[in-house]
């Protein structure tokens, strides 16, 4: 799972460092890609996140994106 | 009450004696919302009570959306998550009405006053004059106060914010004098938080909070009104002014915008952290910035992040939106999915923040101006990157992060000029004139001191805007100047009081039979 979440994350921009635990906090994913990251999780996945899942503890890491995916799934 | 009066002053002055002999939470809640209502009701009463109305509706509005979702927190115990999710999904569907009327009737309010400014109608103080159709009646910081209570609305309806069970302590986090009449734009669940958990008195909070408050006024006082003198002349009659002259007069706009708005942001922040409310930041150097999206995220930060979270995501993240720019991605059209996906909310952003600015069309333009420049400046960003590599630039010098930082404090300017000379014929006016004569000498023959400021008050201007600059590079590298002076022997540090505090008196511009000029930004 989290190889997977990781993956569709650097599909959608490859020079943002995901091993970072403050991804949002910390500025390295605008508005834009943040879109993109959920658009494209919602493919993978085959599942819906609503937008008021979409808060920075969900998306700050690559883990606590493989706890919002796992809810969901 | 303008933030910069002298009665402002001593009525903080005094609220702060009081507040610090205070004791109990309770009490200090009590004279907090006292001087909210003191401030607000200097502007007239009937303002009040459509604020107290507005309070009240968002009030009921999210104490029923509470009670509907308590039955889906009892419901869903032994529920799967999805199984969760539909169930929420259809307590949801209830609160929405809920949701919508509130927002219908704040907006109503908001709309009201913007035609009401659009069609030239006075502002008038009570409800006699409003009922006897002398003009319009416009709440104090209403452009403020209903994008807090629309995001606090919305919080509670995305369950991301408890909503408040004390209608008293809404009310005094949603009038609280030091934010209501230019922001920054709150979220009321952060300062319902720190409205309840009000610290004791700390010496150390206390004085930089006054530092930071008197760092404002030299903002406002020394720096931001002396430009806006040479402004004012030059964009109220631009024909009169050789080219050279209006390119420093949108420069010095800028500068001026600045320090007049980040000054009161100083001066209102400073009284909050005072008596330990922590606001948010509203500017962090934006003469740094590197780029036009990264601009908006140093300028004027809460209203970018009101948009944010309030229209571009919900906006981008639509099931509807999605679906289709899913579809369209599947059907081999990728890039312009990704292009529909980023520019679609980007226009509503800018379509909204034009228009929270100003109803005129000078506005939208002005808008428009920023969701071009932003999507140019995403979709061109890979070819920028292959440019320069090809070019051999090195992006991460300074002299290239130099030249970023000037084509953006540029491009902020001639977005200025749509809107500072009073409108798109203003505009036009600028442009004309900006090629048509240039005359350099005005430069160098005198002719720069006759609009309103002595050789000495621009040598006051220039020192001042060096000022700014110095104080906004040292917090880029992430030095805390006010830690820094902390830190200074006893007599440095007073040396730098007294200097700022003289500096506002001596060079503070008050002129003939003083009234204390307005901020920028308490017109919207």
């Amino acid at each position: 799972m989290r190889e997977k979440v990781l993956a569709v994350c650097e599909g959608v921009d490859a020079s943002i460092d995901f091993s970072s635990t403050e991804l949002i906090d910390g500025g390295l994913l605008d508005s834009v890609t943040l879109v993109e990251i959920v658009s494209e999780l919602m493919d993978a996945f085959e599942i819906d996140i609503p937008y008021e899942d979409v808060v920075p503890e969900n998306f700050n890491s690559i883990d606590a994106m493989v706890r919002l995916v796992e809810k969901y799934v | 009450m303008s933030y910069n009066s002298l009665i402002f002053f001593l009525c903080v002055v005094f609220f702060l004696a009081v507040y610090f002999l205070l004791r109990h939470q309770a009490a200090k809640r009590i004279w907090i919302l006292t001087a909210n209502i003191v401030f607000y009701v200097w502007s007239g009463w009937a303002a009040l009570w459509i604020v107290v109305a507005t309070a009240l509706i968002v009030y009921g509005i999210t104490r029923r959306m509470e009670q509907i979702y308590s039955r889906y927190e009892t419901e869903k115990e032994g529920l799967k998550p999805k199984e969760q999710t539909v169930l929420l999904a259809g307590y949801k569907r209830k609160t929405r009405k809920y949701m919508w009327l509130g927002l219908f009737l704040i907006l109503a309010v908001w709309i009201y006053v913007k035609v009401g400014k659009l069609l030239d109608f006075d502002s008038v103080d009570t409800f006699r004059e409003w009922g006897s159709g002398k003009g319009i009646l416009v709440p104090l910081g209403i452009s403020y106060y209903s994008l807090s209570a629309i995001g606090y609305l919305l919080d509670v309806y995305w369950r991301k914010a408890k909503p408040e069970h004390n209608f008293l302590s809404l009310f005094t986090v949603m009038t609280y004098f030091p934010h209501i009449v230019q922001g920054p734009i709150s979220k009321y669940s952060k300062l319902l938080a720190q409205l309840h958990a009000l610290p004791a008195f700390q010496y150390d909070r206390v004085c930089f909070g006054l530092q930071l408050m008197i760092w404002g006024y030299v903002k406002k006082l020394v720096i931001a009104d002396r430009l806006v003198i040479f402004t004012n002349a030059v964009f109220t009659a631009p024909a009169d002014y050789a080219g050279v002259e209006i390119v420093l007069a949108v420069v010095l706009c800028v500068f001026q915008l600045y320090a007049d708005f980040s000054g009161c942001m100083d001066i209102v922040c400073g009284i909050s952290q005072a008596i330990g409310i922590e606001l948010d930041v509203n500017f962090r150097q934006p003469f740094y910035a590197r780029s036009a999206s990264e601009f908006w995220s140093r300028w004027h930060i809460t209203l970018g992040a009101w948009t944010k979270e309030y229209l571009y995501l919900p906006i981008a993240m639509n099931p509807r939106f999605m679906k289709w720019t899913r579809q369209l991605k599947k059907d081999g059209k990728a890039w312009f999915s990704s292009f529909i996906k980023a520019l679609c909310p980007l226009f509503a952003v800018w379509l909204f923040t034009g228009l929270w600015h100003g109803t005129g069309w000078d506005y939208l333009v002005w808008g428009l101006y920023w969701c071009v420049l932003m999507t140019i400046g995403k979709e061109t960003a890979p070819l920028c990157g292959k440019l320069t590599a090809r070019l051999g630039i090195s992006t991460g010098r300074k002299y290239f992060a130099l030249w970023q930082s000037i084509r953006t404090f540029l491009i902020f300017g001639i977005g200025r000029m749509f809107t500072v000379a009073g409108g798109l014929a203003g505009c036009k006016t600028l442009w004309n004139q900006l090629f048509a004569e240039h005359r350099l000498w005005v430069l160098f023959d005198g002719s720069l001191y006759t609009h309103g400021l002595d050789r000495k008050d621009c040598y006051v201007a220039i020192a001042g805007v060096i000022l700014l600059l110095v104080v906004d590079a040292i917090h880029e590298k992430g030095t805390a100047i006010r830690r820094t002076i902390a830190a200074q022997p006893l007599p440095v540090r007073w040396l730098v009081y007294y200097a700022a505090i003289f500096a506002i008196v001596i060079f503070g511009m008050y002129g003939p039979g003083y009234d204390a000029s307005s901020f920028v930004y308490g017109a919207f």
